[in-house]
């Protein structure tokens, strides 16, 4: 399995890819940040004039929490990025072939690729990590907090790398993988906006968007519910990667 | 070493490989010849481990494919006919990824890859990367990452196609010397490279096997016919095709323009025929100007055991 990992993280360093999805994402995310920062310290300023707005501005609300949230949101735009090549890429140039003929097991080989891509997306949260370095030098910032938020978005990352994973065992084509991946994952997100408009729906889709799961870690309700909600879909999707993979051997 | 017994694997309706049983000795060079389609490329999947038989069972040093097939894959170097390589890599990060994934650890994976580099004669490349390297060089680190962990069986897929004279004469020297330690299977259908170097030879067709045999016994037990041609002048073609016709065994005489004639016999070898041939035309006084004689090769068994006459016997064997 490390093998598999080295092998993944060497071709994510290797090609420019990795480092331009991190940088894009640093700067945008960077760039929702301050923008949050500004916004939040325009009204804190304004409510330092009233009596009873300063309660109810805390940094937490109204800059990480939102961050944690906007950090999700660019995560589904480009982990399938990261992750459309990882089978698609193997099965179109033949390694598959070979790969199937090491003695490594089929989990050794999607573990292996789930990892790498989950270092990179580390790397990138991790580079995040300084907004809140910055934060935490204006105002108090609640430490636990942002450990409960690092957790939410890694956890969302691994369900989400999981499916991207998936999406790419199906196919040779990262176009077609990368397709899958962009709208399974739009349609888990989408579900929240089925739910506010029809009450059957919410009660049966409400608890399904990975979004709304991220949001309330991120305000610190790290509850077993939610780290069973990802731990599944990373597990279930990991699996179904196996099974596609065991089929494709199959049907050659 | 490799077992092999009534092995048959379907794909849906189509039945690639069909009640298949062979044995490979230790140290041998077997060889896998065969139209496109007939099978070669499952039946080596079959033995490395990549997926197992519908039916029928194969093991390797003694273990069956099907109940440890991580353990066969350990002892077991393949090489498919289209090398993949991860070519962001270069040779020695490639090869070093291959021991890696063979569960080769520290010094003996560093070993490993030095020698590879050595035997596959890639250091004037090691630090290249693949994607610039020519077709030759890429076969060569392709067999570097079968050959890495010393693998006892080499399996090998058309280990020479695609590849200029030069190249193909050092692979072939390649396998000759991995042949001393190794046991090795390879497809091909290059006739004269298996004639060449394997010790045996399967000819399989349509899934099923058609011959097994060393190649020498291969052409020499050949059905087929003796042909002898000769060019001579001094006479009618009539008259030299009714004397050379006289001659015991020979079942008939062909003449094409300019004084050549085949004699050919179903029962007679060529090498009788020939000084009978010699001594008539030269008794006769015609003038001999040339006299050669045809043996079958492997070419020509390859023709009759696989061409399409046979695939209509076979069809009609099944229907039967």
């Amino acid at each position: 399995m490390l093998s598999i990992l080295k092998r993944e993280l060497t071709a994510y360093f290797n090609s420019a890819l990795a480092w331009i999805v991190i940088a894009v994402f640093i700067l945008i995310s960077g760039f929702v940040f301050v923008s949050l920062l500004g916004i939040y310290s325009e009204q804190s300023l304004a409510a330092s004039s009233s009596p009873f707005g300063a309660q109810s501005l805390n940094a937490t609300d109204r800059v990480m929490v939102p961050t944690f949230q906007w950090i999700g949101y660019l995560l589904l735009f480009f982990l399938p990025v990261l992750t459309m090549r990882l089978i698609a890429e193997e099965s179109r140039i033949g390694m598959l072939e070979m790969l199937f003929t090491y003695p490594l097991t089929d989990w050794e080989i999607v573990l292996g690729k789930f990892l790498g891509a989950l270092g990179v997306v580390a790397v990138m949260l991790g580079l995040s990590s300084s907004y809140f370095i910055v934060l935490g030098r204006m105002v108090t910032v609640e430490w636990k907090l942002v450990a409960a938020g690092y957790l939410g978005v890694m956890l969302l990352s691994s369900a989400f790398v999981a499916f991207g994973i998936w999406a790419s065992s199906l196919t040779s084509s990262q176009m077609i993988s990368a397709v899958i991946t962009y709208g399974g994952l739009l349609a888990s997100w989408l579900v929240v906006i089925a739910g506010d408009n029809v009450q059957t729906a919410k009660e049966i889709f409400g608890g399904l968007s990975p979004m709304d799961h991220l949001v309330e870690m991120a305000r610190g309700t790290v509850t077993s519910h939610h780290l069973v909600y990802f731990t599944a879909w990373t597990c279930l999707f990991l699996f179904l990667t196996v099974r596609t993979l065991e089929s494709r051997k199959w049907s050659d | 070493m490799i077992n092999v017994k009534n092995l048959t694997k379907t794909f849906g309706y189509k039945t690639a490989v069909d009640d298949l049983s062979f044995e490979v000795e230790k140290g041998e060079i077997l060889g896998f010849l065969g139209p496109n389609g007939a099978g070669k490329t499952t039946t080596m999947r079959i033995l490395t481990g990549f997926f197992p038989p519908t039916s029928g069972t194969a093991t390797v040093n003694g273990v069956d494919v099907c109940e440890e097939p991580m353990k066969v894959r350990e002892m077991v170097g393949y090489l498919p006919e289209h090398v993949p390589l991860y070519k962001d890599m270069t040779t020695r990060e490639f090869l070093n990824f291959a021991a890696s994934a063979k569960r080769l650890k520290g010094n003996e994976r560093k070993q490993a890859v030095e020698r590879t580099i050595e035997r596959c004669n890639l250091a004037s490349v090691a630090d290249q990367l693949i994607d610039t390297l020519s077709r030759g060089f890429r076969q060569r680190v392709g067999l570097g990452q079968a050959i890495i962990n010393n693998p006892k069986v080499l399996i090998l897929d058309e280990p020479t196609v695609g590849l200029d004279p030069t190249q193909v004469r050092d692979i072939r020297a390649l396998l000759r010397r991995l042949g001393e330690d190794s046991t090795v299977i390879l497809s091909s259908h290059i006739l004269s490279e298996v004639q060449q170097m394997c010790n045996r030879v399967v000819i399989i067709s349509q899934g099923r096997m058609q011959a097994i045999d060393t190649p020498e016994n291969l052409t020499g037990t050949m059905k087929g016919e003796a042909r002898v041609s000769v060019r001579l002048t001094g006479a009618e073609s009539d008259e030299v095709e009714s004397k050379l016709g006289a001659i015991e065994g020979v079942d008939r005489v062909e003449s094409t323009a300019g004084g050549n004639f085949s004699v050919i016999s179903k029962s007679a070898k060529a090498d009788v025929l020939a000084p009978k041939i010699a001594g008539l035309v030269v008794g006769a006084g015609w003038e001999l100007y040339e006299l050669k004689t045809h043996t079958a090769n492997l070419e020509d068994i390859f023709i009759e055991l696989t061409g399409p006459e046979k695939g209509k016997a076979i069809a009609v064997d099944t229907e039967a």
